[in-house]
């Protein structure tokens, strides 16, 4: 079994900072892998070890950080590893990241599955699995939180608001994980090592014949609620404070 | 302009209605079978409504796909949750046309639309270009539901009889109001001690009309409940959220921050929720919920 | 000179933080309350190969180095601010260096996997009531009689005796007792790789206390008896009588791993301090932190942290220089002053930043929902002796400075 994992350079968001303007500073923002591709890895290697299989993993980008995070997959198991090099990939739209995938997989698959995280931290769209299923023209299953495999086909499970979906389907296939779906090994420092002797390989946007679009960004900026912030302290006065939320909630519904 | 649209709930065509006011555009809709067809009929203009089967991406992205080449749409909507979004980007994909999600507002100016969506788990919004044809997932909440009647015509479109990828479904036991339709939530997080205090949850709910949830912790560790607030990357669009024993942690606030009125109880006066909220009680929820509980019964 | 931590390192720290938020920081309290770092969690801190950090790979180790366990040791510490996770990890990185170092091949092949993989205990033995300071001054007597050392004698406050008993393959001490004439003074000391317990199996003649400790509870301190306890030569640490200066590499290691550790608590303490003068508000709203006698004090004690963490690091390059990558342009007598500089400074520049946040914090400090006081016992066991008194580490840097005919002790 042959399996990609495309992982992604998340901007750490619990660490962004702000111009006084309201604009992010995106430059000095830290970038790490992000927890739902950390869970695709896992669940790449656990099918390894289960399996036999022989899993790859993919990024696209030129910076060291880039390079890290092959590594870091190499440090959790994968045997093999690309970067795309594009510079600004942080600003390509997500249809043009699904061509990058589809182009690499034609260079180097056939693949059996691929495994991504359902979507990422920094932007949450949900859609670059469901882009390379297209691109692929193969089936999806995404925001899977538990996924088994029998040697003849899948079976992926869905939580959803309504209930619980399970499916089942043969390779090839695009899986999107959630961060429910396992919880990532977290390498030793004998792998750590280990992955900085190993080799990654790297893809020219040019020889995959994708032409890089960017998203035509206009403006970023924080956004800020205004909230009342209007405080009770029930243990000063326990009467105020309760009937002032009653008040609130009544005369609001 | 032709906006075509995929949609589950009447909440959703009513803001799709809206959108399709501000950019002067034909709706059109791709819609289950059921209840729910009954009133998409009211306010799309054309609704083409397909034999309900088990919610299963590629196979809905099929019934979407085949209704998108006969009209040929400048716009597509989907709703911003796990569901729209994973069809979003499969129609997409395979359009070959953008997508972009989390759209809280929406300009159409000289051939080009311009979009505003939320980034960064909200933290921050972003102003994006893009030309027709495009794809959107529109956050709930963002616009106003459109009371317009117009009892358009409809379609029903070849039926498809079986699922063609294996498909099972359970129902969650989560009873209740869904989150989406409601116009208040009421969550409950680790302050509560036992499964059994939630009851004051489901009773208040109940009360104001509303529906309940917990936070993930709750759900995912204790095993409470089988669903929780923001899960599947789904985010609250509700008019009031009252958050009990919750101390808005990043994960959690990123699913709620959308809602109109935020209003706490909790016991610590530096939990990070008191930063984000309209309304905030410092106090203990076992003290005061039952307070409040009799108020409410009384005032009935 | 480069202040950076090299690329390995910082991945390995952040791997390790990784493990320590999910596997330590929610039961560090508990660890310390309870008085016990469970079975379990050493086996996990095994198993993601925080011990036998320095040892190389052919012998089970994770081919690092003692920089690299000093990280582990701090990152253990500012999740477990009592230190006794941290302090059973450095013992289980720096002593069984010394086993790799100068013991027998087939004892090592025996030992060194067990303590890698968090099933058997490592650990000291050279304090006895007579004094600890004055290692020369020990009673404990080893005799060999037919290839086989009994000994008999006394330690007391030594590490890991539950743990030796609990853990399923057990575990001894690098346990140093006389073994020549009394007129040679510290020349005839040897050192014995002291296996307690091995396979379930314990052996005759110890007989173990356990005390009850005010601080860093979660690792147990205690003493034993050793009477006529028989050991195989072959257990024997490098050469008869050469013992004493085993001892002092040993020591080397392990007070540069504990200022580590104390500097890992001293971290937490610090950022504890920093979140709550900003949020504690007294005298009409005003913040805390807005109070220079406040702001002052933190930036100078985040000074001497940071002096004492340069030092720290500074003290372990040079002994990977020495001792793993055994460059001769340096000599063990270069570790002196580094070693003792580090040991004498760290702890205390961690229990000033203790003392003062538990002002900050006021009554609420002295309360057990307050757990400042955890890591302010922990890290003060190391100003009041635990791995080398502090005089003592005055005693050697003034010989280094003045020389050994001014400086008598």
């Amino acid at each position: 079994m042959k399996i990609l994992t495309p992982i992604k350079l998340t901007v750490d968001i619990s660490q962004l900072k702000y111009e006084s303007s309201g604009e992010p500073l995106m430059d000095i923002a830290p970038r790490k892998m992000g927890d739902s591709d950390k869970c695709a890895v896992e669940e790449a290697v656990r099918l390894k070890e289960k399996y036999n299989a022989h899993t790859v993993a993919v990024t696209i980008g030129s910076t060291s950080d880039h390079e890290r995070i092959i590594r870091d997959a190499y440090a959790m198991g994968i045997d093999e590893g690309y970067i795309v090099e594009v510079n600004e990939s942080e600003n390509l739209n997500a249809i043009t990241v699904g061509e990058i995938v589809k182009s690499m997989v034609e260079m180097t698959g056939p693949y059996d599955v691929v495994i991504l995280g359902a979507g990422s931290l920094d932007t949450h769209s949900y859609t670059l699995g469901p882009i390379i299923a297209a691109k692929m023209n193969i089936p999806i299953i995404a925001g899977v939180d538990s996924l088994n495999y029998n040697e003849q086909y899948f079976e992926a499970r869905c939580v959803m608001e309504e209930g619980t979906y399970l499916y089942r389907l043969k390779p090839p296939l695009v899986v999107t994980v959630t961060t429910e779906v396992n919880q990532p090994r977290i390498p030793t420092l004998k792998t750590i090592l280990k992955s900085k002797k190993m080799e990654i390989k790297r893809l020219k946007i040019e020889d995959l014949k994708v032409k890089p679009e960017k998203i035509d960004l206009v403006n970023l900026t924080k956004y800020v609620i205004q909230r009342k912030n209007i405080i009770w302290d029930a243990s000063k006065d326990l009467e105020k404070a309760t009937e002032s939320l009653f008040k609130l909630l009544v005369s609001e519904v | 302009m032709k906006i075509l649209l995929y949609g589950e709930t009447v909440e959703w065509f009513k803001q799709a209605r809206q959108i399709a006011e501000i950019l002067n555009g034909e709706l059109y809709g791709v819609v289950p079978s059921g209840e729910l067809s009954g009133e998409a009929v009211k306010i799309l203009d054309r609704t083409y409504i397909f034999n309900r089967i088990l919610y299963e991406p590629n196979t809905y992205h099929k019934i979407i796909q085949e209704v998108s080449e006969k009209i040929k749409p400048d716009l597509t909507l989907f709703p911003s949750t796990i569901k729209g979004r994973t069809l979003a980007g499969l129609y997409a994909g395979y359009r070959n046309e953008p997508v972009i999600t989390d759209v809280v507002d929406i300009r159409y100016d000289g051939g080009e639309l311009e979009v505003r969506r939320l980034v960064y788990g909200g933290a921050c919004i972003a102003s994006i270009r893009s030309k027709l044809p495009t794809t959107l997932c529109i956050l709930l909440g963002a616009f106003k539901q459109l009371e317009k009647q117009v009892n358009g015509e409809v379609e029903y479109l070849k039926t498809i009889k079986e699922q063609p990828i294996q498909t099972e479904f359970k129902s969650s036991e989560h009873v209740g109001m869904p989150l989406e339709r409601a116009e208040i939530v009421v969550a409950a997080g680790r302050g509560f001690r036992k499964k059994e205090d939630l009851e004051m949850v489901k009773q208040l709910s109940s009360l104001l009309n509303g529906a309940w949830s917990v936070t993930r912790p709750l759900a995912a560790d204790y095993r409470w409940a089988d669903t929780w607030i923001g899960i599947s990357g789904a985010m609250i669009n509700s008019r009031i959220y009252l958050a009990i024993g919750i101390s808005g942690q990043p994960l959690h606030m990123i699913a709620v921050r959308n809602s109109k009125t935020i209003i706490a109880i909790n016991n610590d006066p530096n939990a990070p929720i008191f930063n984000e909220v309209d309304y905030g009680i410092i106090g203990d929820l076992y003290i005061i919920l039952p307070r409040l509980l009799e108020r409410l019964r009384k005032k009935q | 000179m480069d202040f950076e931590f090299s690329e390995d390192e910082v991945r390995f720290r952040d791997s390790v933080k990784e493990f320590c938020k999910r596997y330590i920081e929610p039961r560090w309290v508990e660890i310390d309350e309870k008085g016990r770092i469970p079975v379990d969690l050493i086996k996990k801190m095994g198993e993601q190969g925080l011990f036998n950090i320095p040892i190389s790979e052919e012998y089970s180790g994770m081919g690092g180095t003692i920089t690299m366990a000093a990280i582990a040791a701090e990152e253990i510490a500012y999740h477990d601010p009592s230190v006794a996770t941290a302090v059973y990890t450095l013992l289980n990185n720096g002593w069984p260096l010394l086993v790799e170092r100068y013991s027998d091949e087939d004892v090592k092949k025996e030992i060194l996997p067990k303590v890698a993989a968090g099933e058997a205990f490592y650990g000291i033995a050279s304090t006895e009531s007579y004094g600890g300071s004055d290692v020369a001054g020990i009673k404990t007597t080893a005799v060999k009689k037919n290839g086989v050392w009994i000994l008999n004698g006394e330690k007391i406050y030594i590490s890991g005796i539950r743990e030796i008993q609990e853990l399923p393959v057990g575990g001894g001490y690098f346990l140093v007792a006389k073994t020549g004439k009394p007129e040679y003074g510290h020349k005839n000391i040897t050192a014995f790789n002291l296996i307690i317990k091995w396979n379930g199996k314990i052996r005759q003649g110890w007989k173990p206390t356990i005390f009850d400790e005010i601080g860093r509870r979660g690792i147990s301190t205690g003493g034993f008896i050793l009477e006529n306890f028989e050991i195989e030569d072959k257990y024997r640490i490098g050469e008869e009588n050469k013992g004493f200066y085993y001892l002092m590499e040993g020591f080397n290691v392990a007070r540069i791993l504990v200022a580590a550790a104390t500097i890992g608590s001293g971290r937490w303490a610090l950022d504890q301090a920093i979140e709550w003068i900003k949020t504690r508000r007294l005298f009409e709203g005003r913040p805390l932190a807005s109070f220079q006698g406040v702001s002052f004090k933190l930036s100078e004690l985040y000074g001497d942290l940071e002096a004492a963490r340069l030092l720290t690091y500074r003290a372990a390059w040079l002994a990977d220089k020495i001792y793993i990558e055994k460059n001769p342009k340096w000599k063990q007598k270069d570790l002196n002053i580094p070693v003792a500089l580090c040991k004498m400074k760290a702890p205390e520049a961690t229990t000033k930043i203790y003392e003062e946040l538990m002002k900050w914090y006021g009554a609420y400090a002295y309360t057990k929902d307050c757990n400042a006081f955890r890591g302010w016992l922990g890290t003060f066991s190391y100003t009041i002796g635990a791995e080398g008194a502090q005089n003592i580490m005055r005693i050697i840097i003034a010989r280094d400075l003045i020389g050994r005919e001014y400086v008598k002790g």
